[in-house]
């Protein structure tokens, strides 16, 4: 009997470690079918979602079924920053206020060098919609939403609100974005002297996590390389997190005691606030995943698309996956209880694994993540500033990686998100305003050979070791030396306006003519920044819902339509944009809009604090 | 006459690419191989080798691997990604 029992014994313990890796994650992706959604009419803005046509990529659309692509920016403004001008100060407060009231009647808190990006006021939203933005990506922190486990921060959401509020007044999407870097700014520092090879940690630029969600099992916080994912500290809180460690607190709200329970209980609070809100395009579940201890593959296909089924289970009750409790180890075959809020309207934008940044190519291995249809695969896209070669030193004009340049990482990810049966966007690209010759440029014309959206990172920059980033200049414009005030030898803590002057080299790039809404097939679209010259070619049933092409007010030229569709109205806004409203014919046509030249916006300081 | 029984020398391999295979299926054929080898051996030695249980292990754990490894390769190739 003993003979038999124990290979009996040992065969039951290797199916059950099967289920619990690969095999288990295979059969759980096997069994996720995408259903669809109803489309959901009305809201203003109208609700989106994602169309799934046959043997094509999935597409962002308005409830008409035009092809919607988004363009704008993401803006820190309400993430919860380290501050401060002594690297010894662990946990400073958050710099800019959260109450809403501070910002109430189009004031504009003090900006401060001190801080990495400046605060988000009612403005931000105006210049946007100058630029013809028409989505705003709004990083949040999860330390704000719960900086008490179990307890979600209803002051945070109300600023939220407010923002999403004045959004919606300029006609601007929200896509409510779970922000991090390196896991959070909460980590212990190790003071001098590190190991071996290490350096001591700048939380000036960590996110994410509260203090009480960092379980970094007592591993030093060290930076090695330079590069500040690079940290066993960080490394331990990001592993704890994706098997869903156990929190040494009561749930309170949370669905459940361990880490991703807390997480998904802050994503519903979001989404039980803002179900009803159709200017919230949808919601971010988290910025560039970071694998911790696990490497790719595994870590996408056993933990991180595990778990993004799991929180499309809880917002949407979406079913998939075992049913599992809340609070259990993250195991990849396992789903999440339906948390109520039952949310079928806004979009979950999915990141990859971070490391894919440096790849632009996949880290993972295909598969469906959840039977919620509107799914939205968001890269990051690099190319030339942390990819391999950028990594290596390469001159990004004589770069040897990746191969075929700005294609393969929008090439790769077409592929990727039709896999996972989701839509594409890009949710971060950028650099600084030297490079946007080169690397702007060519991110712009990929998103355009692509038709996918795209929200440049960041909206405006305080200061930074190199150039700020910023669509504005940052507030030390003009000089040389833009360290913020901790990096400073003697730090600057004087008040500091907002931004300095819109970057002329930006908004030449970015305030662009582009179909915001596209009946029928969009065959290619193109905008030629030096020349303000526009071509779209597209092909449409008669009776098609109008195509809806956008002028910003920097673009001068006249439009024009050939083949089968003509221009119904031209309306023109209040801030000299135009809107063109095409309606097809039945079959192919053409709009242009005339080379001419560019009435850019004249340098407008803002001052300190309103 | 006592006979000494001693573990099959490849019901431990089996063991060890059936428990790595688990998430790296690469290692599953080879898992099932050994362990299939090593059962035979043991039917063929009368009583004096052992370790079914890890050849067992191997070979179940090994053929899930092998199984979704085939799977996922073919998903991969299916899924239009290269």
């Amino acid at each position: 009997m003993s003979r038999l029992l124990r290979p009996a014994l040992l065969a039951v313990l290797a199916v059950g470690l099967a289920a619990l890796t690969y095999p288990g994650a295979d059969l759980a992706a096997l069994a996720v079918r995408p259903t669809p959604v109803s489309v959901a009419k009305g809201g203003t803005p109208a609700w989106l979602h994602v169309a799934h046509p046959s043997a094509a990529l999935p597409y962002i659309a308005d409830p008409e079924g035009r092809r919607v692509i988004l363009r704008g920016a993401v803006s820190g403004g309400l993430v919860d920053y380290w501050s401060g001008v002594d690297n010894r100060s662990l946990y400073p407060p958050p710099f800019h206020p959260i109450d809403a009231a501070a910002y109430q009647g189009g004031r504009c808190p003090a900006n401060s060098a001190m801080v990495w990006q400046p605060p988000l006021c009612r403005n931000d939203l105006s210049e946007m919609a100058a630029l013809g933005f028409d989505v705003l990506r709004l990083a949040l922190s999860w330390s704000l939403l719960e900086p008490q486990p179990g307890h979600y921060n209803r002051q945070y959401l109300d600023r939220i609100a407010q923002v999403v509020g004045w959004a919606r007044e300029e006609g601007i999407y929200v896509i409510l974005d779970m922000h991090e870097n390196a896991y959070s700014r909460y980590l212990p520092r190790q003071v001098p002297p590190p190991l071996p090879g290490g350096s001591p940690t700048s939380l000036n630029q960590h996110t994410g996590a509260p203090a009480w969600a960092v379980l970094s099992d007592g591993l030093p916080s060290e930076v090695y390389l330079g590069q500040r994912e690079f940290n066993p500290a960080v490394g331990a809180a990001f592993t704890s997190f994706w098997l869903n460690a156990r929190v040494d607190a009561p749930a309170g709200e949370s669905p459940g005691v361990g880490l991703q329970d807390h997480y998904i209980g802050a994503l519903a609070t979001l989404a039980r606030r803002f179900a009803a809100e159709s200017a919230v395009v949808g919601y971010g579940l988290f910025n560039e995943p970071w694998p911790g201890f696990v490497a790719p593959p595994l870590f996408e296909d056993l933990m991180l698309f595990p778990f993004y089924r799991r929180v499309a289970d809880a917002l949407t009750g979406a079913g998939d996956g075992l049913g599992c409790p809340a609070s259990m180890p993250a195991l990849p075959p396992c789903g999440y209880p339906d948390v109520g809020v039952h949310d079928r309207r806004h979009l979950l934008f999915l990141e990859p694994d971070h490391l894919r940044e440096q790849t632009d190519l996949l880290t993972h291995l295909p598969m469906t993540i959840s039977s919620y249809a509107n799914l939205v695969y968001s890269i990051h896209a690099y190319t030339h500033k942390f990819t391999l070669d950028a990594l290596a030193g390469q001159d990004p004009g004589q770069a040897g990686y990746p191969p075929g340049g700005f294609e393969l990482s929008y090439a790769s990810a077409e592929k990727e998100a039709r896999a996972a049966g989701a839509a594409l966007f890009v949710t971060e690209f950028g650099n600084e305003p030297q490079q946007d010759g080169l690397l702007l440029t060519g991110q712009l014309r990929e998103q355009e050979r692509h038709q996918t959206g795209a929200t440049i990172w960041p909206w405006k920059e305080n200061c930074t070791l190199t150039t700020s980033w910023g669509v504005y200049e940052g507030v030390y414009s003009g000089r040389s030396d833009q360290r913020c005030a901790y990096d400073q030898p003697v730090p600057d803590v004087s008040p500091k306006p907002e931004n300095g002057c819109l970057r002329a080299g930006r908004e030449r790039l970015l305030a662009r003519v582009w179909p915001r809404a596209t009946a029928g097939r969009l065959e290619s679209f193109a905008y030629d920044a030096g020349t303000g010259g526009f071509d779209l070619r597209a092909s449409a049933p008669a009776r098609a819902a109008e195509t809806i092409v956008f002028i910003p007010r920097q673009v001068a030229g006249a439009p024009s339509v050939a083949g089968a569709a003509a221009v119904r109205a031209t309306d023109l806004q209040a801030d000299g944009s135009r809107v063109l409203h095409v309606t097809p014919l039945g079959g192919e046509y053409r709009v242009t809009v005339a080379p001419a030249p560019l009435a850019l916006t004249p340098c407008q300081p803002a001052i300190a604090a309103r | 006459m006592e006979v000494v029984s001693r573990t099959e020398r490849r019901a431990n391999r089996a063991f060890a690419l059936g428990l790595i295979s688990l998430p790296l299926g690469l290692l599953g054929p080879f898992a099932v191989v050994s362990g299939w080898r090593s059962l035979r051996a043991m039917a063929a030695s009368g009583g004096t080798l052992t370790g079914e249980g890890r050849a067992v292990f191997g070979l179940v754990a090994g053929s899930l691997s092998t199984g979704f490894l085939v799977l996922g390769v073919a998903r991969f190739l299916l899924s239009g990604v290269f």
